[in-house]
């Protein structure tokens, strides 16, 4: 759905995992002049200030049912997350 | 009716590295002056950033409080048709007046699986700095919010009813996203 600008919206839990059976909001899509050029900025943020950077998503038994989940979102292209592990994807349009 | 998503709020014990994070990937500026830090008293170093369109709260996790994704809002042109929408088709949602020092919205409500969402209106008493501001375009922005339900449709349909938010044929179906 959307309000003409930004968009909202809803994804169906699952039972793939338990996270997957729990409702609310799940995350955050950002639209970007380039998905590459945000990829290279996060990485290198990543590297000079591990903590301030990105958290790694596929980790843990669960790491590939987030990303999985993370991935069904039709809006986002790249999947990523801030330091506190709020899950992000960015998009070019 | 005019609807649009203006506010993202997170709850964080990190609020100086995640603000650094947000203003450095992806561009975002200082709205606002002052937030509740750790001690639980007024920070003026602290504020709402924002994308230019929609603000973004950074608010300190306190105890009992979860981290993460903690709600978002909407402005709207009348905030009455929404209050009317919600008693005529959903009356069992609670509806709260937003407290006093809080710069965004003046209502707070939630959807019918618990989500929480603020709604403004710009006229409202309590909307101050910039989110009275018409903001800014820039390169990176917040495009959207995703939530999941175990009924999407349904779920869906509350946002359509009260907010007249408009399903995006490309990317929609019945089920699994819209």
């Amino acid at each position: 759905m959307t309000d003409g600008v930004a968009y909202l919206a809803v994804m169906p839990c699952d039972n793939d995992s338990y996270r997957g059976m729990k409702e609310g909001l799940h995350h955050l899509g950002f639209r970007v002049e380039s998905v590459d050029n945000t990829k290279t900025e996060l990485e290198q943020l990543g590297v000079r200030s591990p903590a301030a950077g990105p958290r790694k998503i596929d980790v843990g038994r669960d790491g590939p049912i987030r990303l999985k989940n993370l991935q069904a979102c039709r809006i986002g292209k790249h999947q990523t997350s801030d330091p506190d592990g709020i899950l992000l994807d960015l998009a070019e349009e | 009716m005019e609807t649009r998503i203006k506010h993202v709020a997170i709850c964080t014990e990190n609020y100086d590295r995640m603000a650094e994070f947000y203003k450095t990937v992806f561009g975002m500026k200082k709205i606002t002056n002052g937030m509740t830090d750790a001690t639980g008293n007024y920070n003026p170093e602290r504020g709402h950033i924002s994308d230019g369109l929609i603000g973004y709260a950074l608010l300190q996790r306190q105890p009992g409080i979860t981290a993460g994704l903690d709600h978002f809002g909407f402005e709207v042109d009348d905030v009455s048709d929404v209050l009317e929408k919600l008693a005529e088709k959903y009356p069992d949602i609670l509806v709260s007046k937003t407290l006093d020092y809080v710069p965004f919205a003046g209502i707070r409500a939630h959807d019918p699986t618990g989500n929480q969402f603020d709604i403004s209106q710009n006229q409202m008493a309590n909307v101050r700095e910039g989110y009275k501001e018409s903001g800014w375009e820039q390169p990176r922005r917040l495009s959207h919010i995703a939530m999941r339900a175990i009924t999407p449709a349904r779920l869906a349909k509350f946002y359509q009813d009260v907010f007249g938010l408009e399903k995006v044929e490309k990317l929609s179906d019945s089920e699994n996203f819209i």
